[in-house]
């Protein structure tokens, strides 16, 4: 404790005392974002205001050997702002300004702690966009996006923030701050941003960001589908890519969805209906997106879809996009708890996928609702149980790696936008030999060859965080 | 009441209500959030925190504003989790100075005391040693100050149409003493639409107390006041604050409270769903530039957005200009702004901002407490905009707006 | 020594024996090569390893020829976004385009290589064989070192096998270039600098392309505030932060100085 009282006299000495948060509630409310299984509090939060502050902070955890792991709004569904070896959290939510915006060149440049949302919001009257939408995005941060490589519905057509972010100012894991990439992309020399962005916070802290913006479509139709089987659904979207279409978004809800609206918000759809398909089509011609809606009506319709209800104008578009929208929060009245898994498997395999997720809840006899980005052949299977019976626990756990593992036989991947953070760490093998991580682990070693900087993410088997693991694993409520 | 480790745990963490939370976005803090503050008070359920040192003066800057509720996809019940933490906090060790502050505001008559004895304090502003003894810190808020009485000529028969029903005002605590113009634009507007009053002697509805960790002392009242208004008449309120805890007594009671919360209307609602505005789109109208702040208790205690907009929108001639964050508290949230003056001050500030950007001439609200703190702040600006009350803008379309000034 | 490449055994063996190798194709912008490196040419692993047009997605050896890969996928109903400025070689090999990050003219609508690469087998220094990204178009798991070897001049290992993300015929850029010139550098600027970039270069201009702002050119390129220019001969690092993390890219994977030496001036 004397070290600790040490510590924040020393923090003190260049951060005002508000901006320094310590005690048992701090800790407490600090130890976890929103991945809750596993759980560690820092010894102290700080809550810089400016790029230099950050750098002081990160050299004097330098300087005293302590660990630190960077904060946006902590919701991260795969603990990677979780503080693993203790230590100091790094706040971003005081690095919310947006410094600059350059609309003739379609860019702006803004603090990380800011809200996803709040970019499209200060361009909107300018008919732009920042074009990454992760479901999160009102809360979410231009920080956590970076670190996460977020995505969204929309990146289908869109891309995901790498695609969106051209130059960021970092302070490395020593605490030096650099400008990394262009405001001209496609450029010559190594792509240092790139490395950067999706490496969850392992590699620096980035304080401030370029973004690209995106116009708004002049034209956006949505459809709502409903089917009687969820391959009919599935068979559809990879008709529908194959077709040469690229929808802004084609998002797939299953019965265990739609029963938790029901529930949830009383919402109805067609008798019979097993899987709901929302696809939008976008752009500035009427007529090309009339056309591409066409392709999609009449290959849904080759499906034998049940209902097919499209809107135009922004209110009816939103009330098809509820029941996507409102999918997950609405699951939260079935059970107790929720596992929200995320895998990747080549779009074209999502029939059989789907066909194993079920399989696999069923054999191990857990409720499961699928919610997903279906162009992307990025699946959510959502498993509700109740977390006081270990053996659910149990069962839930077995059943998600099993599907994970089917996800890389398939080619696909473990994640497609949450991360590995702590939550899959142990899955990093099924996906990687030896040697591919060890790869990897020279990627992390060109900014980060310490122990410092977010320690135990990403990488298993690193040092001095086996040992420790036992500490923050499972830690739940 | 729901029990408080049940309703926590349906918390799933997501977070969406961080930046819908005032404090949060002030502060920064997640302790001063409501997914934090949940947190928090399932930990010290659990044992793992404790209640007065570590949970308390988290939940004690709560604005109690139920933003969070609006944005939570999960439907957690944030404002019975606070109410009840609260409850379970003081009656730990109760907190004598925030009481004897609720017994004041809450009691028209002692209210109205002292409102008349600050007349003889030195300065605007509440003394220092008053708010230091309630907050530890200086007073941001000034002492209440009472309008003066609003003389209009009565409304003639001949200018309304035959009385169709009757309902109940409730005319409360504190917006008897400090708004008595908004009851009489109440009753002048019900009458416009084709009802009465009928008269009755009720008091408090309690929703302070409830707010504020007095659960049992906010029954008592609940039920006097159920008592005072028997038959099945309609219940109109004009106070955010209090609507909002009267259509959950059937939290607060039980079965005994159900019915009588379904009585329960917002004037907006009421009146909307009675034709006011069509009456207004015939009425002279008002041309000035005019903006809508949402109170907490309306917007996201009672989910009201459309009802005043739509009204106001049937003024003929107005200029209605949204305003930015308009839902988003004021930082006036019932005694706060004496419990907490810094934040609410920090929060005022920022609705001043948005309020000078609109460039309005007026500013319409539906809460009492939020009327005299934007009030506050109006007074401090250089543009000095005016605060009224949804009913007394409405009433003025009919008979202007000389009729109001003081 | 030359060696012609045929197979992923040969190309590991191959590394392991040599002590310095280059082994992208030659190429204007490249810098010359040294002497005493044996010289490894990929074009001979070539072609097609597994096509998925519906996942849009093709895995194919890095020797390809640009031109001959999309042939190959034209008959998919596929194509890469490639649009070759003014002499570029159409039928460039994948390994010195994707090691070089090549600009072209689809790059405001359709990105770069840095876009188009999910993944990579790279044989390292040591002969060992490694993998990164994968066959999903959306991947976020591990470090996304493909991105690093991107544009890294084959200085950090040898890209044997391509992942690449490929794209609808009819969703392709709509630009064609025959025109083939001399061009001594390629410089692109925001939109809004780019007029008086092509004013400032007045005749050095081969080709400017306002879509996206980019411009080969003759001679000399011209200052600008924003962007940057790649020339032909030696390619050298101006950049302070870009050499440093150079450097230390280069001692984490090629700590021996194996890999295309000389072609990057740090």
């Amino acid at each position: 404790m004397d070290v600790e009282r040490g510590w924040l006299a020393e923090l003190m000495g260049f951060l005002r005392p508000d901006q320094v948060l310590t005690g048992a509630a701090a800790r407490r409310g600090y130890d976890c974002d929103a991945y809750t299984v596993d759980r560690f509090p820092p010894v102290a939060i700080v809550l810089p205001e400016s790029t230099a502050e950050v750098a002081e902070v990160v050299r004097w955890c330098n300087l005293r050997n302590v660990p630190f792991t960077a904060r946006g709004a902590g919701t991260g569904l795969s603990g990677g702002s979780l503080p693993a070896l203790g230590g100091i959290v790094i706040s971003t939510k005081k690095l919310t300004q947006i410094l600059e915006i350059d609309l003739p060149n379609r860019q702006m440049l803004a603090q990380t702690g800011i809200a996803n949302k709040k970019l499209s919001d200060a361009v909107k009257a300018a008919g732009l966009h920042f074009a990454p939408d992760p479901s999160s995005q009102t809360v979410a941060t231009l920080g956590g996006n970076i670190a996460e490589n977020a995505g969204g519905p929309h990146t289908l057509k869109y891309g995901v923030t790498a695609s969106h972010v051209v130059a960021l100012t970092l302070v490395t894991p020593e605490g030096d701050v650099v400008q990394l990439g262009d405001r001209v992309p496609g450029g010559p020399g190594l792509d240092l941003a790139g490395l950067v962005i999706g490496s969850e916070g392992t590699l620096g802290i980035a304080t401030e960001a370029w973004v690209t913006l995106t116009p708004l479509p002049n034209h956006v139709i949505t459809a709502l589908v409903a089917f009687g089987t969820v391959r009919e659904a599935t068979e559809s979207v990879a008709e529908i890519i194959a077709s040469g279409t690229i929808p802004a978004a084609l998002e797939i809800m299953d019965r265990g969805i739609l029963g938790a609206l029901k529930a949830a918000f009383n919402l109805e759809y067609p008798v019979g209906t097993e899987a709901l398909l929302l696809v939008e089509c976008d752009g500035d011609s009427a007529e090309l997106v009339k056309a591409e809606m066409a392709t999609v009506d009449a290959i849904c319709r080759s499906q034998n879809c049940l209902n097919l209800e499209t809107a135009e104008d922004e209110v009816a578009r939103q009330k098809l996009w509820t029941a996507r929208k409102k999918g997950v929060g609405a699951m939260g009245r079935l059970a107790p708890s929720i596992v929200t898994h995320d895998g990747v498997i080549p779009r074209s395999k999502l029939p059989e996928m789907l066909d194993t997720v079920y399989e696999v809840a069923s054999r191990h006899q857990i409720g499961v609702a699928n919610i997903f980005h279906a162009g992307d052949g990025n699946l959510h299977p959502c498993f509700y149980f109740d977390d006081r019976d270990p053996d659910q626990v149990r069962r839930v756990v077995e059943a998600g790696e099993e599907i994970m593992r089917r996800c890389i036989e398939l080619g696909g991947s473990i994640t497609g936008e949450h991360g590995i953070g702590v939550e899959k760490l142990d899955l990093m093998g099924l996906m990687f030999s030896p040697a591919d991580l060890e790869f990897q682990a020279q990627a992390k070693r060109i900014f980060n060859d310490g122990a410092l900087c977010n320690p135990c993410k990403i990488l298993p088997n690193q040092k001095s965080c086996v040992e420790h693991k036992s500490r923050w694993r499972g830690m739940a409520w | 009441m729901k029990e408080l480790s049940a309703l926590t745990s349906q918390c799933i963490r997501c977070g969406f209500c961080l930046e819908a939370c005032p404090t949060f976005t002030e502060t920064a803090s997640e302790l001063e959030s409501p997914r934090g503050r949940i947190y928090l008070v399932r930990s010290a359920l659990d044992g793992k925190l404790n209640w007065q040192d570590d949970v308390k003066p988290h939940l004690d800057r709560c604005l109690g504003c139920r933003a969070c509720e609006t944005a939570c996809p999960s439907g957690v019940e944030y404002g019975n989790i606070l109410e009840l933490a609260r409850d379970a906090i003081e009656g730990q060790r109760p907190n004598r100075p925030r009481q004897a502050l609720l017994k004041v505001a809450t009691d028209p008559g002692l209210m109205r005391l002292q409102a008349k004895l600050s007349t003889f304090l030195p300065g605007h502003r509440i003394p220092n040693f008053v708010s230091r003894f309630v907050s530890g810190v200086d007073a941001e808020v000034d002492k209440p100050q009472i309008p003066s009485d609003w003389h209009v000529a009565p409304l003639l028969a001949k200018q309304v149409p035959p009385v169709r029903g009757e309902v109940y005002l409730l005319e409360g605590c504190a917006m008897r003493v400090l708004f008595p113009r908004v009851h009489l634009a109440t009753r002048r507007l019900l009458r416009r639409v084709g009802y009465q009053v009928r008269e009755v002697k009720a008091g408090c509805c309690g929703a302070m107390h409830a707010h504020n960790g007095g659960l049992d002392e906010a029954r008592e009242r609940a039920r006097d006041l159920i008592q005072a208004m028997p038959d099945d008449l309609p219940v109109i309120v004009n106070s955010a604050g209090c609507g909002s805890t009267m259509k959950e007594y059937g939290e607060l009671l039980g079965p005994e409270g159900v019915s009588f919360a379904k009585r329960v209307r917002d004037v907006s609602e009421f009146f909307l769903a009675e034709g006011l505005a069509k009456k207004l789109m015939d009425s002279p109208g008002l041309t000035n530039r005019t903006t809508y702040h949402d109170a907490c208790h309306l917007a996201h205690g009672q989910k009201i957005w459309e009802a005043p907009r739509k009204l106001l929108a049937a003024v003929p001639g107005l200029d209605l200009v949204p305003l930015a964050e308009a839902d988003t508290c004021c930082g006036s949230a019932g005694i706060y702004n004496v419990t907490q003056p810094k934040l609410a001050r920090q929060l005022l500030d920022r609705k001043m901002r948005h309020i000078e950007d609109t460039e309005a001439e007026i500013v319409v609200l539906g809460n009492p407490g939020c009327h005299a703190w934007i009030a506050q702040g109006c007074y401090e600006s250089a543009r000095k905009p005016v605060v009224l009350h949804l009913a007394e803008m409405l009433e003025a379309s009919f008979i202007g707006l000389d009729a109001l000034s003081d | 020594m030359k060696l012609g490449v045929d197979s992923l055994d040969f190309l590991q063996n191959a590394v392991r024996e040599s002590r310095a190798i280059r082994h992208m194709s030659p190429h204007p912008f490249r810098n010359a090569p040294l002497p005493e490196a044996d010289e490894l040419d990929l074009r001979s692993y070539r072609g097609l390893i597994e096509v998925h047009p519906a996942d849009q997605v093709v895995v194919v050896r890095a020797g390809t020829g640009i031109r001959d890969l999309q042939t190959e996928l034209a008959t998919q109903g596929q194509g890469l976004p490639w649009v070759p400025g003014p002499g570029e070689e159409e039928n460039l090999d994948l390994v010195t385009a994707i090691g070089m990050n090549l600009p072209h003219l689809g790059m405001a609508t359709h990105g770069s290589w840095r876009e188009w690469v999910l993944g990579l087998t790279v044989v390292q220094p040591s002969g060992e064989i490694v993998h990164c990204g994968s066959r999903a178009v959306k991947n976020v798991a591990g470090y996304d070192v493909q991105r690093l070897l991107v544009g890294a001049r084959g200085t950090l290992g040898i890209i044997a096998e391509v992942i690449l993300r490929t794209c609808p015929l009819k969703a392709l850029p709509d630009v064609a270039v025959t025109q083939a010139a001399q061009v001594d550098f390629i410089q692109r600027t925001l939109p809004t600098e780019f007029p008086s970039l092509v004013a400032a270069l007045g005749d050095a201009v081969v080709l400017a392309d306002k879509a996206a702002s980019v411009v080969y050119g003759v001679g000399e390129p011209a200052e600008a505030s924003t962007g940057w220019v790649l020339t032909a001969g030696r390619y050298a690092i101006a950049d302070r932060v870009q050499a440093k993390y150079w450097q230390r890219a280069k001692a984490e994977f090629d700590p021996s100085g194996k890999l295309n030496p000389g072609e990057v001036q740090l």
